[in-house]
């Protein structure tokens, strides 16, 4: 037996935990799918590239990997000197500067700066590679929360849509649990646990990608990661992506689970085309679009955007239409809430 | 209401547009007891279980179930009250140890190790999810998870629907045997009275959305006699129902005695399948003040 203050917390974590068993499928194959990609990529990358190259800035400046050499014999490797001129590889050893700081793993150390009589290097660690590292970051982190944002607008229906469709919810409510209680564990779950579950993902693919260019390059991207600011940063704004995700969606996950909790049949196809009606008779007969403004501003991330770039003055005006989001999304939870309670069975 | 009585409901009225599901039922159930809700199919019986779980609201009438309002107290009622349906309703997808661990995480009153010790008994996998498990495993393991709550009521609603005759045979051997202690009551629902006849203590039989009779198992075993005579023999008036059978024709009578019977044929108490039919046929049966005896016993 528990004590009252127990049951206050214990229920609301087994509450989430439950949800987690049900929809782990939906959370965990497509970032493993993801990531099983980009692992692929890697590998046919290496396996196949005649010259691979780490293109770390994304841009057009290319740094060899003489490394590759290794698992490659048959690679080309050059190295981008200055004034648009390739060195080979053997030219690029027999350099003086670079022969006496050669990294035994095949790059050029970091430490490594080539004598004042030899050209400059292409390969120089500086800024604007911590750059290329955030850049990395970032572009690893786009296809997850893509697929994230998909996979939420289903679940949203779907949490409340399931139980009622295979009567389990019969076995819920035969618990002592309300709904108010089981309809914000599930708001929880799509809006912050399924998120952070994708950041964990997100995190994840970023290591092993780095790790793997670590490996293959002459940079230690590990290192970098852990001593870099900007990386950190980079992963502190993704992180808060994370957490906004949960506001930034409220209104669409709250509608998800209200038609879920209340259709009577098909409830994806009612959550996504009753807004459509009522956009295109609300411009058909008042001629406005109060709606679709409203689902367009909703879903611009600008506020986001401003208030990581620190400027507080330009994330005002998006204040309102936050607000008027996240209590549309209330007024949809009272609305699941009311309608879980009558609507048990489909 | 009597804190006797763990269920007590007065002119209950459910209407589903033009359908009148419930239609003024009176039920109570006093504590201690075991309760046969019979009807036929459609007679209001799951309605009336709905109602007394918190799952649907009623239009009328008055309704406490273990000193709550179960529509709006659903949440603490369902700390005192175990619940087992028509059909499997465990969610598939999860694993037997998981739903033990999701019961034990949300009911006060849950004992994990009854429960496993209960499993234990059964053919249940804890591994296992539930899809994978058959209809009768199903059901064994819903009935050990109830059964580990220390619940005051347990409202059954056609729980063997569907299986075969063993697992039946030890659904309510399990009953019996691991949860009617003390003041503990079971509201049972089915339209298969035979297979309930041997454990209720009371019984209850709804028509169209109305108790049509109420009485103890002993009542009816000292109250109703059944005469079986010849077509032409004058009998007493005041029978409950009257029909024709093979053996010829049988009058169902309440509250006469035996010696007012006697000579006219043959005289015996009849069986609860004999009163549900009665019941159902005729529009003369009393619906009786439900469970006077026991309350006042």
């Amino acid at each position: 037996m528990r004590s009252p203050a127990d049951m206050n917390t214990v229920p609301f974590i087994t509450l989430l935990r439950r949800e987690w068993l049900e929809h782990r499928t939906a959370l965990i194959f497509p970032p493993a799918a993801i990531l099983a990609l980009v692992i692929l990529a890697l590998i046919f990358g290496t396996l196949f590239s005649k010259k691979i190259s780490v293109d770390l800035d994304l841009e057009d400046e290319a740094s060899e990997a003489p490394s590759l050499q290794r698992f490659r014999p048959q690679a080309r490797t050059q190295f981008f000197l200055a004034d648009n001129q390739y060195a080979a590889d053997e030219e690029f050893r027999a350099m003086p500067a670079v022969a006496t700081d050669w990294n035994p793993r095949g790059g050029l150390h970091p430490s490594a700066q080539p004598a004042a009589s030899v050209p400059p290097l292409g390969i120089e660690i500086d800024d604007e590679d911590l750059d290329d590292v955030s850049s990395l970051q970032r572009a690893l982190a786009v296809p997850y929360f893509f697929v994230l944002i998909l996979v939420m607008s289903f679940l949203s229906v779907s949490v409340t849509w399931d139980e009622r469709k295979d009567r389990s919810i019969l076995f819920w409510k035969s618990m002592p649990v309300g709904d108010t209680r089981s309809i914000l564990a599930k708001f929880l779950f799509l809006g912050w646990i399924t998120p952070a579950a994708t950041f964990v993902a997100v995190v994840i693919t970023q290591i092993i990608v780095l790790l793997a260019l670590d490996f293959y390059s002459d940079k230690n991207l590990i290192a970098w990661l852990l001593t870099s600011s900007e990386a950190w940063v980079t992963l502190f704004k993704l992180l808060g992506f994370t957490l906004y995700i949960g506001i930034w969606l409220a209104p669409f996950l709250a509608w998800g689970m209200l038609v879920g909790a209340a259709a009577p049949r098909s409830p994806t196809l009612i959550a996504m085309l009753l807004p459509l009606l009522l956009t295109v008779t609300e411009k058909v007969v008042f001629d406005t679009n109060v709606l679709f403004d409203f689902v367009v501003n909703q879903l611009s991330l600008e506020m986001f955007a401003q208030t990581f770039d620190g400027d507080v003055a330009a994330v005002l005006p998006y204040i309102g239409q936050k607000l008027m989001g996240v209590g549309l999304a209330v007024l949809f939870l009272i609305a699941a809430i009311w309608s879980r309670r009558r609507f048990s069975e489909v | 209401m009597t804190s006797m009585n763990v269920i007590e409901a007065q002119g209950l009225v459910r209407r589903f547009g033009a359908v009148t599901a419930l239609d003024g039922f009176n039920l109570t159930v006093p504590s201690g007891r075991i309760v046969g809700l019979i009807g036929p199919n459609g007679s209001g019986k799951t309605t009336a279980l709905r109602a007394i779980l918190g799952l649907s609201r009623l239009d009328g009438g008055v309704l406490r179930v273990a000193d709550c309002n179960p529509w709006q107290d659903r949440s603490r009622l369902m700390q005192n009250i175990a619940y087992i349906p028509d059909t499997g309703i465990l969610p598939r997808w999860m694993r037997v140890r998981d739903l033990i661990d999701y019961a034990e995480g949300v009911h006060p009153g849950f004992d994990r190790t009854r429960a496993e010790r209960l499993l234990s008994k059964t053919s249940v996998d804890p591994a296992r999810t539930i899809g994978g498990l058959s209809k009768g495993m199903q059901v064994q393991l819903h009935l050990s998870l109830i059964l580990a709550i220390n619940a005051k009521l347990l409202v059954l609603d056609e729980p063997t629907l569907g299986l075969d005759v063993l697992y039946r045979e030890q659904f309510y051997e399990s009953l019996l045997g691991d949860f009617m202690e003390g003041d503990r009551s079971i509201l049972v629902t089915t339209h298969e009275v035979r297979e309930i006849e041997h454990v209720l203590t009371d019984v209850v039989f709804i028509r169209k959305g109305k108790s049509v009779l109420a009485e103890s198992i002993d009542t009816i075993r000292e109250q109703y006699l059944k005469l079986t005579t010849g077509a032409t023999t004058n009998v007493p008036g005041g029978y409950l129902s009257r029909r024709t059978s093979l053996a010829g024709v049988e009058y169902l009578y309440r509250g006469v005695s035996r010696g007012q019977l006697e000579g006219l044929g043959d005289i015996c108490i009849p069986d609860l399948v004999e009163l549900f039919v009665a019941s159902m046929q005729s529009e003369a049966v009393t619906v009786t003040e439900p469970h006077k005896e026991t309350q006042h016993a």
